[in-house]
């Protein structure tokens, strides 16, 4: 086996692409696929089959406060958060999906008793997710920590 | 095709922050934060912690 021993890998531009710390690590700001941009393989647990990168990646998530006056306690690419009434809320998007046939996931916790939460599908849109919480015994209701993650295609 | 082995990735500029191009080919998401960083499947039905889980 012959060794290369290099600290940066730049285009013919000067454009630094990679770099090999001193713990051999790769560093790079940005990943993208060379055949289809979006679209990169991943070998799986098992070494020999693959999974897709860009698929298998959250693309957006929020956990929030949804009682009284509503405030995002956490998030990733979330622009806003929107009251829409009793256990009813939006979660702005800030880079859009690329369509709205992504997977959502909504979980909520209150002292109130057992929450089951559910998004609405008639309100997930490429730029905003939905979620809608009932407690038991109670109906649509305000819970404490809601958490909603969005797994699908970026637009 | 091109392939990368490695064994770990680290961010440039910031470490634990690397983007990926999405699958629109344009827009980028962040590898870090899209990342389940835990999962677990149990059995229900055994006793995980009995100190601290209240059997309902």
């Amino acid at each position: 086996m012959s060794n290369l021993l290099v600290q940066n890998i730049k285009h013919t531009n000067g454009t630094t692409s990679m770099v090999v710390n001193s713990s051999g690590h790769v560093a790079t700001d940005t990943i993208k696929g060379n055949t289809t941009a979006g679209s990169i393989s991943v070998v799986g647990e098992g070494g020999s089959n693959t999974t897709n990168l860009q698929q298998g990646l959250t693309k957006a998530w929020h956990n929030f406060d949804g009682e009284g006056t509503v405030a995002t306690r956490d998030s990733y690419n979330v622009s806003g958060l929107t009251d829409n009434g009793t256990g009813d809320y939006r979660s702005g998007i800030t880079t859009n999906f690329g369509n709205d046939d992504y997977s959502c996931q909504v979980c909520a916790s209150s002292q109130d008793g057992h929450v089951g939460s559910i998004e609405r599908e008639a309100y997930n849109t490429t730029s905003q997710m939905s979620s809608y919480i009932m407690t038991l015994g109670v109906g649509v209701d305000d819970a404490n920590i809601v958490c909603i993650e969005g797994i699908g295609d970026l637009a | 095709m091109a392939t990368l082995k490695t064994n770990t990735l680290t961010g440039t500029s910031t470490a634990g922050s690397i983007a990926v191009t999405g699958e629109g080919n344009s827009t980028t998401t962040n590898l870090q934060q899209g990342l389940v960083k835990m999962w677990i499947r149990l059995d229900g039905t055994a006793v995980v912690q009995q100190n601290t889980i209240v059997l309902m």
